[in-house]
């Protein structure tokens, strides 16, 4: 655990030395002022502020996958005890920057006045922004040709578009042949949906705790399919 | 031990090694050598776990992967950190922590004359610094197993007997060295095993007296050669070559070795030596590589 904490002090300063860290704040930055150009109510807040964090948290693990996948990383790679630390430490790195643009956006909303919560609302809704860029975050990995294997980034990303696509066309999806596919990549996807759409105040606990729940045993998923390509991939960096 | 059993590995329809077989002594000196494009990297790679075999298998008794201090070929560290940073993360990874870590940093970054370097940053080092940097890395963590990728480059004469020294008195400690390099000088002043790659097969290894065989030739040192001697020697045989204090006898002139010491005993010259040359180690690769 120490190696990972370790590994993600020092990927979090070459992302503010590079500058890097320059894209998940302008992203953030963009999207509060598309979103809260007006100001909105609570569960608006939540539902933008966790689609902001999501992709402030798969952008930045691009980024950091991008800083891993160079020569630079083999005398790191061979210290290791297992390659897998490495994905930790990128996905811990992804959500302490993710933690930032939470403050940023939560503290801009606020100090701005474009929306009014109580600290029971933020209670609800870190936990909820928390599990999506977890969630994001591995989902980045895999994105990523840092453990892209025969061009399972590429297969990652046609997935994840096709999924997105029968999220946003559902309503004339299910009417037609691909129905059952449809319902398939509902139900898979149900718990996001939940995590982004559900009010801050969400009607039943217990059903959005369980949607939450699902979101980390897919983070944790993913994390494991992450580390499985990752393991013995040969690992040819020219750079 | 390190063993190599039948190993392969190939990059698309390269073979970079063909079913090598191969053992590196615990405690040796292990120079590899090759041309480029040999296996040198691929194996070193495949004894790091960077890379995977497609057949065979390598074992390491006693040396887990994360133990080995390695020094890659080009050291490409990140260029925005600092020189003393980047030695304590690594020293970090390797399980060093609190003031241990920093005693064992300052302890090489002196050794490798970097104390006045840490607080600079990476990118900012000459070629020979980071190569130096790169062989603090390697050692930070007293590794027992240090594998090196050509670590004399970019370093100047003065700082290659340095690295060489280490080498030596390393070794002495009972760490095993590999050497990979071109340079068979280092190789022959450093190493007391070695293997000669070419195309990915292994051409020749061993003990480096096994590896040089007996140079069909033997000299006998002697005081002086009386102008009278010269032409009973030759009459002995046409290839028996007289110059300065030596009497050469090769090929089929070494026949004639026991009549040659007979007419210098009765001639009554002092016979300081008779020795017989081993092949150079240069010999031996260019022979190796060629075939």
């Amino acid at each position: 655990m120490s190696r990972i904490v370790a590994l993600s002090r020092f990927q979090l300063k070459e992302l503010v030395r590079s500058f890097a860290i320059a894209a998940p704040t302008t992203i953030t930055l963009a999207l509060y002022w598309l979103f809260f150009e007006f100001p909105g109510d609570v569960d608006y807040f939540a539902a933008t502020g966790g689609f902001v964090l999501l992709v402030a948290a798969l952008v930045t693990t691009l980024l950091l996958a991008s800083q891993a996948n160079r020569m630079s990383s083999t005398v790191v790679v061979v210290r290791l005890l297992r390659r897998s630390e490495l994905l930790g430490a990128i996905v811990t790195s992804a959500l302490v920057v993710t933690a930032g643009m939470a403050v940023l956006f939560t503290g801009l909303a606020l100090g701005q006045a474009k929306v009014a919560m109580t600290a029971a609302h933020l209670a609800i809704i870190a936990p909820r922004w928390l599990a999506l860029a977890a969630l994001f975050a591995v989902v980045g990995l895999h994105l990523s040709r840092l453990i892209s294997r025969a061009g399972s980034h590429l297969v990652a990303l046609g997935l994840l578009a096709f999924m997105a696509t029968v999220v946003e066309q559902e309503g004339v999806l299910l009417r037609g042949s691909l129905a059952g596919i449809t319902r398939a990549v509902l139900a898979i996807s149900k718990p996001i949906m939940v995590a982004l759409q559900e009010p801050a105040l969400p009607a039943s606990l217990a059903s959005y705790a369980s949607s939450l729940a699902v979101l980390v045993v897919y983070a944790v998923g993913l994390f494991l399919l992450a580390a499985w390509l990752f393991r013995r991939k040969d690992l040819l960096w020219a750079d | 031990m390190i063993k190599a059993h039948e190993l392969s590995k190939r990059y698309g329809s390269t073979l970079a090694l063909d079913r090598l077989n191969l053992a590196i002594p615990t405690g040796s000196a292990f120079g590899l050598l090759g041309p480029n494009g040999a296996g040198k990297s691929t194996f070193i790679k495949l004894l790091l776990e960077l890379i995977m075999p497609d057949g065979g298998r390598l074992e390491r008794e006693g040396v887990a992967r994360q133990q080995i201090g390695y020094l890659p070929e080009r050291p490409a560290m990140p260029i925005r950190s600092h020189v003393g940073e980047y030695l304590t993360l690594v020293g970090h990874l390797c399980g060093l922590g609190g003031r241990r870590l920093h005693t064992t940093v300052e302890q090489r970054l002196v050794q490798v004359g970097l104390r006045r370097a840490a607080g600079i940053r990476i990118g900012a080092c000459s070629k020979g610094m980071l190569q130096r940097l790169g062989l603090a890395v390697a050692l930070i963590a007293d590794p027992p197993l240090l594998v090196l990728d050509e670590p004399m480059e970019g370093l100047d004469p003065a700082w290659q007997k340095t690295v060489r020294d280490l080498l030596v008195e390393l070794n002495r400690q009972g760490k095993t060295v590999l050497l990979s390099t071109h340079r068979l000088s280092d190789v022959a002043q450093v190493c007391s095993h070695v293997a000669i790659l070419a195309q990915g097969q292994l051409k020749a290894a061993g003990a480096l007296e096994d590896v040089l065989p007996p140079r069909r030739q033997v000299i006998i040192g002697v005081d002086r050669v009386p102008d009278g001697l010269r032409a009973a020697l030759a009459s002995l045989h046409p290839d028996i070559r007289v110059g300065g204090g030596a009497i050469a006898l090769a090929g089929e002139a070494l026949a004639s070795k026991a009549a040659a010491l007979s007419l210098l005993l009765e001639a009554g010259v002092d016979i300081q030596d008779v020795t017989q040359q081993r092949l150079s180690l240069e010999e031996v690769y260019l022979e190796a590589v060629r075939a």
